[in-house]
């Protein structure tokens, strides 16, 4: 079976300033294997490579960045030395953190279009594949609306539409949860967790805020310095919230009053969501 | 209250050409030194309503008054030296050759002496750790240094009061303990803080009073702990409590009082709880 | 937060259903009589020409009064700094030194800006009631390949997301203490320096993550590209074009025929 991420020993540096300026490594000698279906959340300090990870799975690092890569990364089983950007874009599908920079068309409809435009799809494919997505991320009703009009949680839903469109086997997500209010939160969360449910889609989320991760990543990576310094799933590595601290990530709640509470009792909780925290802790107190 | 640092009385605003008033006759006094949290979903009209502190905006109806004066008649020049405002993508704003003449900018502005210039500039970069970096251009360090470069910007101006705007919006773990460390700060040393967030939590751990706003008025003000027992004022202002809130007010039936503001406050209550229930193996006091 | 000013206005008139590439030809030839012509009375025609057409095609009042705020400063410049800087020939009106005032002068100025007003107004027609996209698919049948297209409706687009910067910009500079518009002319133009720049910076980091997310949705992808709305030419687009031709036609026999038009009076 294809993995639907691999990546050995890679190194990435953008191109200096000027030359002769030093290009540091932002990703220096990371491996990384992701089998298809599996959601991983990658975490990190805010300059620890994250974003570059999310553009060398994409193929833009190095094609359009610039800069030198070492190793190799392979999506799909494709090799994104061999693939300029453009081609794997049926393939692995990637959602930036600021919609102002993606959304650019008239309509939600013709937005959600244009990427099967750019794939030379037949009318009749282009169409229903339209309906199915604004169905799924509940769009319809505002198909004719100008994205600039949609609120926060719209617009990420828009955009995530737009990259879904394309069919990708590989969904990149850039800090998805950035800048949006509980409510765009919850919208955009339900969606992801819809298409988790009903399709296998591999998922790669870089996220800054642990309480979506711990809801639904089945594997978390920390990176620190453009390589991985913690591995392992979201449970596991949240009960360890002096390395994380050390790693600048932060932690959900439950999982600190969990650490807090065993630390103070000698107990040994473990629980990440509110639910679990509540029977876990009713049984003492009852 | 006597000599609030801020005061609207009947205020209403309306964008010009819109029909739908963003602020409907908001009152609100801010005593001098609170720790202020002004939350509400998004659309709510709590930018709105800050950038009444500064003059950006102006009223259509009501008044504003800063610092012992009214907002009318003073230019927003004028009233940045009682206000400091921290705007949403605040790096946007960065535009000098150097980090420090970014830093020196607003306090020249303030028309303050070259010495006295120079040793805010020195200060702000000792306090967010920028001395390495005080002759780069600021526009092309990374991410994380150019948020602290604005955050320095602002502390170099020093105002008694301060309106951050979302600022937790792109900040990782590091840089949202940095900007409440250096917020905690000021508050301890008397300067107003007015945070405008959707994050409870943040809310509940740091303010002193939390205002909810939903489609241009207040519908809730009280300090956080006051606030949570309030059922129904978080829902109508769409926001969602803290988790740890949330579950303290779970475990309200088994014993616990409900009003946990973090996580150090539920655990120490819980901690107390148990240990009146079961017999004492060790005596815990506490901590306070 | 800024709020969007998107020159596209969806509208249902007959100028909104013409193809983009009559209205193209149209905005072409009136252009080209702007240049041609410097009458006042035809250029204020052809002004008012422009005017009534975007009425007729259900653009609000607010809208164009909205750009006539935009073009008065330019209007106002011209107006004043033409008959100074270039005063025509005949008897002098007014006498500072050695900056003289005549009529003809300010006869060039009126038509000077007359002219940039109509080509301003001549864009707009286009610019209000053609969908983006199905203008660059438009130039994309013409012949100009797909992203040279996409370049100019992308240009367009984003005029409205880098004037918001610019709002946003001038007023975080504001609330640091800056004076924006104070002072002599020269001091006026550099107060707005720090404005400028940080948004020339942001919207440089904006295109740069624009072009990432275009490549990453296929945008050169080695296929022919389809379109969702094509647009085709249809008998009202052919009648449209053949009347903007008829009527420059005749204004330029009116202008080289008839050697009518060249002076503003």
């Amino acid at each position: 079976m294809t993995l639907a991420i691999q990546i050995e020993q890679a190194r990435f540096a953008y191109p200096p300033l000027a030359p002769g300026q030093p290009a540091p490594w932002v990703i220096d000698g990371l491996d990384l294997a992701l089998g298809q279906g599996e959601w991983l959340a990658v975490m990190g300090a805010s300059d620890a490579g994250k974003t570059t990870l999310c553009l060398l799975l994409a193929g833009l690092a190095p094609y359009l960045t610039g800069g030198e890569l070492q190793g190799r990364v392979t999506v799909a089983g494709r090799d994104t030395a061999d693939h300029p950007p453009p081609a794997l874009a049926g393939v692995v599908g990637l959602l930036f953190q600021e919609p102002e920079a993606q959304l650019f068309n008239p309509t939600v409809e013709t937005e959600v279009a244009w990427g099967l435009e750019n794939l030379g799809l037949p009318l009749p494919e282009i169409h229903s594949r339209l309906d199915e997505v604004l169905a799924l991320l509940c769009l319809d009703q505002v198909r004719q609306r100008a994205p600039g009009d949609l609120s926060g949680g719209e617009k990420k839903r828009l955009a995530l539409a737009s990259v879904l469109a394309m069919r990708p086997s590989l969904l990149v997500l850039d800090e998805p949860m950035g800048g949006l209010d509980p409510a765009g939160q919850r919208d955009v969360l339900d969606a992801l967790s819809g298409l988790r449910r009903d399709r296998s889609t591999t998922i790669v989320m870089t996220e800054s805020d642990p309480e979506a991760v711990a809801a639904f990543a089945d594997r978390m990576i920390v990176l620190d310095g453009g390589r991985i310094a913690l591995e392992g799933t979201p449970r596991d590595l949240f009960h360890r919230p002096g390395q994380l601290a050390a790693l600048g990530v932060a932690v959900p709640q439950m999982a600190r009053v969990a650490v807090t509470l065993n630390e103070k009792l000698g107990a040994a909780f473990s629980f990440t969501s509110v639910d679990e925290a509540r029977q876990a802790l009713a049984v003492y107190l009852g | 209250m006597a000599d609030p640092i801020l005061e609207a009385q009947g205020l209403w605003f309306w964008y010009a050409g819109e029909q739908a008033p963003v602020l409907r006759g908001l009152d609100l006094a801010v005593p001098r030194g609170e720790f202020l949290a002004l939350v509400g979903a998004n659309g709510s009209g709590k930018t709105t309503l800050t950038k009444h502190f500064n003059g950006l905006l102006r009223p259509r109806r009501g008044s504003v008054r800063v610092d012992g004066q009214d907002a009318a008649g003073r230019s927003v020049g004028e009233l940045a030296r009682h206000v400091g405002y921290l705007f949403q993508n605040p790096e946007q704003q960065i535009f000098s050759p150097t980090v420090r003449q970014e830093l020196a900018f607003g306090p020249q502005n303030l028309g303050l002496s070259p010495a006295e210039v120079e040793a805010r500039v020195d200060g702000a970069l000792a306090r967010f750790r920028l001395s390495d970096v005080a002759g780069s251009p600021p526009a092309i360090l990374s991410y994380g240094l150019r948020r602290r470069v604005t955050l320095a910007s602002l502390a170099a101006m020093d105002p008694p009061l301060l309106v951050l705007d979302e600022p937790t919006v792109g900040l990782d773990a590091p840089g949202l303990a940095e900007t409440f460390g250096w917020l905690a700060e000021l508050h301890a040393r008397g300067r107003t803080i007015v945070l405008v967030t959707h994050d409870m939590s943040l809310a509940a751990e740091h303010a002193d009073r939390v205002v909810a706003m939903r489609q241009g008025q207040i519908i809730a003000s009280a300090p956080p702990s006051e606030l949570f027992r309030q059922r129904g004022v978080l829902s109508q202002a769409s926001l969602v409590a803290p988790p740890v809130v949330a579950l303290a007010r779970a475990l309200i039936p088994l014993g616990m009082r409900g009003d946990s503001r973090s996580v150090e406050s539920f655990c120490e209550e819980y901690a107390a709880l148990l240990a009146g229930r079961a017999a004492p193996r060790q005596p815990r006091e506490p901590e306070l | 937060m800024s709020q969007s000013f998107d020159l596209y206005l969806p509208r249902d008139s007959w100028l909104h259903r013409l193809d983009p590439r009559a209205k193209l030809w149209a905005v072409l030839l009136a252009g080209a009589l702007a240049l041609i012509f410097r009458h006042i009375a035809v250029l204020a025609c052809l002004l008012l020409l422009a005017h009534l057409v975007l009425l007729s095609a259900r653009i609000p009042a607010a809208r164009l009064r909205w750009l006539w705020g935009r073009l008065a400063p330019l209007l106002l410049m011209i107006l004043i700094l033409q008959p100074l800087f270039l005063p025509g020939p005949g008897p002098d009106l007014l006498r500072l030194g050695p900056v003289r005032l005549t009529l003809s002068g300010i006869l060039e100025g009126v038509s000077f800006s007359l002219r940039a007003a109509t080509l301003a107004f001549v864009a707009a027609a286009l610019l209000l009631t053609t969908e983006p996209n199905a203008l660059v698919q438009g130039l994309a049948k013409l012949g100009l390949p797909y992203s040279w297209g996409l370049t100019v409706g992308l240009a367009i687009r984003y005029l409205p997301t880098t004037y918001g910067l610019y709002v946003d910009i001038h007023e975080a500079q504001q609330a640091r203490g800056w004076i924006v518009g104070k002072g002599n002319l020269v001091q006026r133009a550099r107060s707005y320096l720090p404005i400028l720049v940080a948004t020339i910076i942001a919207a440089l980091r904006l295109s740069d993550g624009l072009a990432l997310a275009l490549a990453a949705r296929g945008l050169g992808y080695p296929a022919p590209r389809t379109a969702l709305h094509d647009v085709r030419m249809q008998p009202a687009d052919w009648l449209a074009m053949a009347l903007a031709t008829l009527l420059f036609a005749v204004l330029m026999a009116v202008r080289y025929g008839l050697g009518f038009g060249a002076n503003p009076w």
